[in-house]
């Protein structure tokens, strides 16, 4: 039984604009949420999304299984987050040590959720958020990272025990 | 178990304190508001690639299966290995009438509208190879439902067959002629193939009806290759004399059977039958008298032109 999700893939691999919207507009919150857990900051994150989008719309007709729209997607949006961070990298290596200098100063702050969430690497913020905030299957996460079901499964078990640790090293400095 | 459900509280606090998604969603917005074209002869390229794929696959199959010098039952697969040589043995038998018939084969498909219609309906592909041959294949995803024993298999051909009229004639008897495995080892089709004869001798080449079952039941393709003899001229034959002293002299005159390939080989006898070919340059299919050449146990080793 096709999907409605299905069929509008088919219809946007063809050519229909609106489909595509309507794809993109179904997934525009786990995109925010991936490319901020990526990227952290909404503008490097929207441009990201914005290049994703581009390059699902023109890569769509190469996508064989339809129904693996939503985790090729994400893959694509990571490729650029990556591709973004290394590029941002590259431009604040300068301003490395005040970064450093900042966070120094953060970590002695009480950390709450969303403090422990942010101190949490990119890639952990990702396994977290796709799995807690967008409800994805360990075999979607799996899909989505390109990487076996039970390193999805670690790195879910890892992204969290790190979360706890921030979370109750914060709880003890509130 | 309640930490465990107040850390999941937390990620997810933490996950949708993140501020900022506002701004890449109305960024993805943005993005569709304003998609390029794609590149339309790319896409009609791949589309074009993706028909002829669906085209040529089948196709190939069926030169796979059935090559040019296939016999019709599953122990002759094809031609090549180059030219072997043959000895003959001492209490060899030959099969040497003066004269045989050289047909013309209809070159009508045979496909009334009413099968047409059926086939896009059931979102068949159909490829009219003129020469009356046609093949008509779909991809079926479905692998539950059970593939028919061989017994169903062939039952429900020949029913098929004889339904939509696939073969004006004598079919023959069905066999099951190709089998196909996943990966893991599955069955996921059986093929089952009617070898009509004329004047009751074999005949090679294109000429058969193939009807395919998929592991749901259903048909997945359906080969229908050559026709029945529409007329024929009286020809005179090699005699065995002519026989021996060709298959000795120029044994690269043989068509080969993929055993026979590059090895010596010791004909045991040699009988008539026939091959079809497919569409000629001038639109003519024919039917053209051969001698099969066999081993002691019945194997063929190969066919020679029976024309002088």
């Amino acid at each position: 039984m096709e999907t409605r999700e299905e069929k509008l893939v088919k219809l946007a691999a063809a050519g229909d604009r609106e489909a595509f919207t309507e794809l993109v507009r179904q997934n525009e919150e786990i995109l925010a949420r991936t490319a901020l857990a990526l990227l952290r900051d909404p503008e490097d994150g929207a441009d990201a999304v914005q290049e994703a989008v581009l390059a699902a719309w023109l890569g769509l007709p190469k996508l064989k299984q339809p129904r693996y729209f939503r985790t090729w997607l994400l893959r694509i949006l990571i490729r650029k987050c990556g591709a973004a961070r290394k590029e941002r990298e590259k431009h604040r290596h300068g301003e490395l040590e005040e970064t450093a200098a900042v966070e120094k100063e953060d970590r002695d702050e009480a950390l709450d959720a969303r403090a422990a969430f942010d101190r949490l690497s990119p890639e952990d913020r990702l396994v977290l958020g796709l799995f807690y905030g967008d409800g994805l299957s360990i075999k979607e996460l799996s899909a989505a990272l390109r990487v076996t079901q039970a390193a999805a499964k670690a790195r879910l078990y890892r992204g969290r025990e790190r979360f706890r640790k921030l979370y109750e090293q914060g709880g003890k400095n509130r | 178990m309640k930490q465990e459900k107040a850390l999941e509280q937390a990620i997810l606090q933490g996950i949708k304190a993140g501020a900022g998604r506002t701004v890449i969603k109305q960024a993805a917005r943005a993005a569709c508001a304003a998609l390029p074209e794609r590149e339309a002869p790319g896409r009609d390229r791949r589309k074009a690639l993706c028909r002829a794929a669906a085209f040529l696959v089948p196709v190939l199959a069926v030169w796979l299966i059935f090559p040019l010098w296939a016999e019709p039952k599953p122990r002759f697969p094809r031609a090549g290995g180059g030219a072997a040589e043959f000895i003959f043995a001492p209490d060899c038998q030959f099969e040497t009438p003066e004269t045989g018939t050289l047909y013309t084969l209809a070159t009508e498909t045979g496909l009334s509208e009413e099968l047409r219609s059926w086939l896009s309906e059931e979102g068949f592909t159909l490829i009219e190879d003129g020469g009356g041959s046609w093949s008509a294949s779909r991809e079926i995803k479905e692998e539950s439902g059970g593939l028919p024993s061989d017994e169903e298999a062939k039952a429900l051909a020949r029913e098929f067959a004889e339904r939509w009229r696939l073969w004006d004639g004598n079919l023959g008897e069905p066999a099951v002629s190709s089998r196909s495995r996943s990966g893991d080892g599955r069955e996921l089709s059986t093929g089952v193939s009617f070898s009509p004869k004329i004047d009751g001798l074999p005949v090679y080449g294109f000429y058969r009806v193939e009807i395919v079952f998929w592991c749901n039941g259903a048909i997945s393709a359906i080969n229908k290759m050559g026709n029945p003899p529409r007329n024929g001229e009286e020809i005179r034959l090699k005699n065995e004399e002519q026989i021996r002293r060709e298959v000795k002299s120029h044994p690269e005159r043989v068509g080969l059977s993929k055993e026979s390939g590059g090895k010596k080989q010791t004909v045991a006898r040699c009988r008539p039958a026939y091959y079809a070919d497919g569409q000629t340059a001038g639109g003519t299919c024919r039917a053209y008298p051969v001698y099969e050449l066999l081993d002691s146990e019945g194997a063929v080793l190969g066919l020679l032109d029976a024309r002088r």
